[in-house]
């Protein structure tokens, strides 16, 4: 799985507050779905649309469907936070260089 | 998804912008690593109109292209795009130049990671929940 989709999966604060949930404990399908503002349906698609990007997966326990984070999916999670880390880095110290030079120069 | 910082300085924001784009090969780090071509680099150019090209110039006479300018409205903003050689997307750097006492903020965002920047993925998994890496995803990106 690449980082585009983990990113495109991340960006949603939905989907974010469907992990957090999930990162306390795996949740039965209709538990997950409970206490939106937005309709169950639209739960169901971010839940569907995380599983795509291998976040979380669903497995079968009798009828019910119980959701839980996908044992790789932290790894993505990771990639992603250390780049954008090292990007916030890099800005970090162009910005100062920067302001270095216009207190050099002025 | 966005990248967000920001410095204040001690001019005015036309010199603020005119040293930003203008003199931008003499305080953008390149000797400190900050160039695509490394031990190559000589010189980092925004060419100052819309469309105009942002790149660098290497010690062989080479080029690349780190992106194009697409918003120019000094004193206030430039908007450039940036693509590294290893990620398939665009990104996009927007800073902006806001008047301040009697200086200049300069907020720099950086944006449209969902573009899709391919990363290497790290070759091992972990167990357990992921409550403390999600904290610091959403404070960092808040914005999304």
């Amino acid at each position: 799985m690449s980082i585009d989709h983990t990113i495109a999966a991340l960006g949603d604060s939905t989907r974010r507050e469907l992990l957090r949930r999930l990162a306390q404990k795996p949740c039965r399908a209709g538990e997950l779905a409970h206490g939106f503002a937005i309709s169950r349906p639209a739960v169901v698609k971010h839940t569907r649309m995380l599983g795509k990007a291998g976040l979380i997966r669903a497995k079968k326990v009798g009828r019910e469907r119980i959701y839980e984070l996908a044992p790789g999916g932290r790894t993505q999670v990771e990639a992603l936070i250390k780049k954008l880390e090292e990007v916030g880095a890099f800005w970090d110290t162009a910005l100062n260089a920067f302001k270095r030079y216009l207190e050099e120069n002025r | 998804m966005t990248i967000r910082k920001s410095i204040s300085v001690a001019c005015q924001p036309e010199i603020a912008f005119r040293v930003f784009t203008e003199e931008i090969g003499r305080w953008w780090p390149l000797k400190e690593g900050f160039s695509f071509g490394r031990d190559r680099a000589l010189d980092i150019i925004i060419e100052r109109r819309v469309g105009g090209r942002f790149f660098e110039r290497f010690t062989d006479g080479t080029e690349f292209e780190v992106g194009r300018v697409t918003a120019f409205q000094p004193p206030h903003a430039v908007t450039l795009t940036w693509k590294a050689p290893d990620w398939e997307g665009l990104t996009e750097i927007e800073i902006r130049f806001i008047s301040e006492g009697g200086g200049t903020r300069v907020e720099l965002e950086h944006r449209g990671w969902e573009q899709g920047p391919i990363m290497e993925k790290i070759g091992k998994s972990y167990d357990g929940g992921w409550n403390v890496i999600l904290a610091k995803y959403s404070s960092r990106t808040a914005s999304a």
